[in-house]
């Protein structure tokens, strides 16, 4: 489970992300260290996810537009939110470790708690990934409509 | 990428010496802008005369009232400059803004200004665009969000450089040398857009090398200042970007520069805005009224629409920055 704290300019429709907690069941934690780093990681790609990473095809010939790492965005230093991991230990003796896997599972819930975040911030839902500046100031002009 | 020969010049002469008027050989400076190119074969040249071996390019002097900035001065160097952050901030904050500190660290403020388009078309292979001979413009029916909102008619890229929109603001003078001498060509004369020269976006001659760039020193009562706005914070290309340069006195606005980012084929400058400011004192409500002028005559193609909310934002806030002087307190993001 994840909760996202993020902040989001009305008028540029940018979004950054100040925090996230990370609350995960892991099993039998081996190592807390990794254990840890690995959540990290599945939280910087699932935040990259929610808000920049797009393949974009030309809509004409289906080239592939940002084929390279300059155009195509992934989140980098700057990007990262204050990141707090909870491990909860789970022993329900489903193998003889006790063990469970948490590579994809850090990295699923962070781009919906993102989107939450946005829609609690703004009052208004933007239903595509990524979250960019441009569909932001679309959703909010179009919940101002709906309002009048 | 192809073979090319690779020379060391050890003097601004024995770089233009070697300079062919068909463009086959290249200067290299920083080499960032140069070496995409190469790698994506829009360039195919026979030879590339590296500049940074030159000597007597890489310093800030001050002379009289002017400060001169050597081409090969870096954006870090322009960035941590002392001068310039006091005189020139509005540059150095274009400078601390551009790409990643690596490439801060070697990127030159004569080859920013030079940049090629970063127009997806243009950099692809795979599409022959206006630009590279082709005969269409492909962001007019294509995905176009990061492409411009004015002078767009024939070829809709962005003017790539940050340092450039500053330099327009605060209206710098070039020093350009060929074999025979050198020449100083006004800002607002070196950029062209696609409608007169659809392969170039300056007027420099293959056989051209930019050696200086030379700002006035601010008349009393100046300030500048540059706001860029990027969908990332760390290495990302600017959505919108603006620098404002104002001449006040007791408050009031006596004349002012406004330049656009971002926004066209060349550094845009929003004549409308600058005409609205002279004679009003300027504070946040006025940036704010003023703002709105920054997109009259846009023409925002089927993606773009968004960025006339950004530059009228950023302009307010840019103008709200220059007029209260408190550059600390930058706003939003």
């Amino acid at each position: 489970m994840q909760f996202a704290e993020v902040e989001v300019d009305t008028k540029t429709g940018q979004v950054r992300v100040l925090k996230i907690v990370a609350v995960h069941d892991c099993g039998r934690p081996m190592n807390r260290l990794t254990l840890r780093s690995q959540i990290n990681g599945g939280i910087i790609q699932g935040l990259s996810y929610a808000l920049f990473e797009d393949r974009l095809l030309d809509p004409k010939s289906g080239r592939m537009l940002n084929p390279n790492f300059e155009k195509y965005k992934v989140a980098g230093a700057l990007d990262m939110p204050l990141i707090e991991t909870h491990i909860i230990d789970v022993y329900n003796g489903s193998n003889n470790t006790g063990t469970v896997g948490i590579g994809e599972p850090a990295t699923v819930p962070t781009a919906a708690a993102i989107a939450n975040a946005v829609y609690n911030a703004i009052g208004a839902r933007v239903y595509e990934l990524p979250i960019t500046p441009a569909r932001v100031l679309e959703a909010i002009e179009k919940s101002k409509e709906t309002r009048r | 990428m192809n073979k090319f020969e690779y020379v060391n010049a050890s003097s601004v002469k024995s770089a233009t010496e070697q300079l062919q008027s068909d463009g086959s050989v290249r200067i290299k400076a920083g080499g960032i802008d140069i070496l995409d190119e190469l790698k994506e074969r829009t360039i195919n040249p026979k030879r590339l005369v590296n500049i940074k071996t030159v000597g007597g390019l890489k310093e800030i002097k001050e002379v009289k009232d002017s400060l001169h900035i050597g081409t090969l001065v870096t954006l870090s160097e322009l960035a941590s400059n002392k001068q310039v952050k006091t005189l020139f901030p509005a540059l150095a904050e274009a400078a601390l803004g551009a790409a990643t500190p690596q490439i801060r660290n070697v990127a030159t403020i004569g080859g920013n200004i030079c940049q090629r388009p970063r127009c997806w078309y243009y950099r692809s292979e795979e599409f022959s665009c206006l630009k590279k001979g082709g005969n269409e413009c492909h962001a007019h029916l294509g995905d176009n969000r990061f492409h411009a909102i004015f002078g767009n008619d024939k070829c809709a890229m962005v003017h790539p450089s940050a340092t450039a929109v500053a330099l327009v603001a605060l209206q710098a003078k070039l020093k350009i040398e060929d074999t025979k001498g050198h020449r100083i060509v006004e800002i607002d004369n070196f950029f062209v857009k696609p409608e007169e020269n659809a392969k170039a976006e300056n007027i420099l001659k293959p056989t051209e090398i930019i050696t200086e760039v030379i700002l006035a020193k601010p008349a009393v009562g100046s300030r500048n200042f540059y706001i860029k706005l990027k969908e990332k914070q760390s290495f990302d290309w600017p959505m919108a970007d603006v620098a404002v340069a104002m001449e006040m006195a007791g408050g009031v606005c006596k004349a002012a520069r406004v330049v656009l980012g971002a926004a066209a084929p060349v550094p845009w400058r929003a004549v409308a805005v600058e005409k609205a400011l002279v004679g009003k004192k300027v504070d946040a409500s006025v940036a704010e009224e003023v703002s709105r002028l920054a997109i009259e005559g846009a023409k925002p193609m089927s993606h773009n629409g968004y960025k006339l909310k950004v530059f009228e934002t950023i302009v307010a806030r840019a103008l709200s920055v220059v007029a209260s002087g408190d550059f600390s307190s930058k706003e939003g993001f």
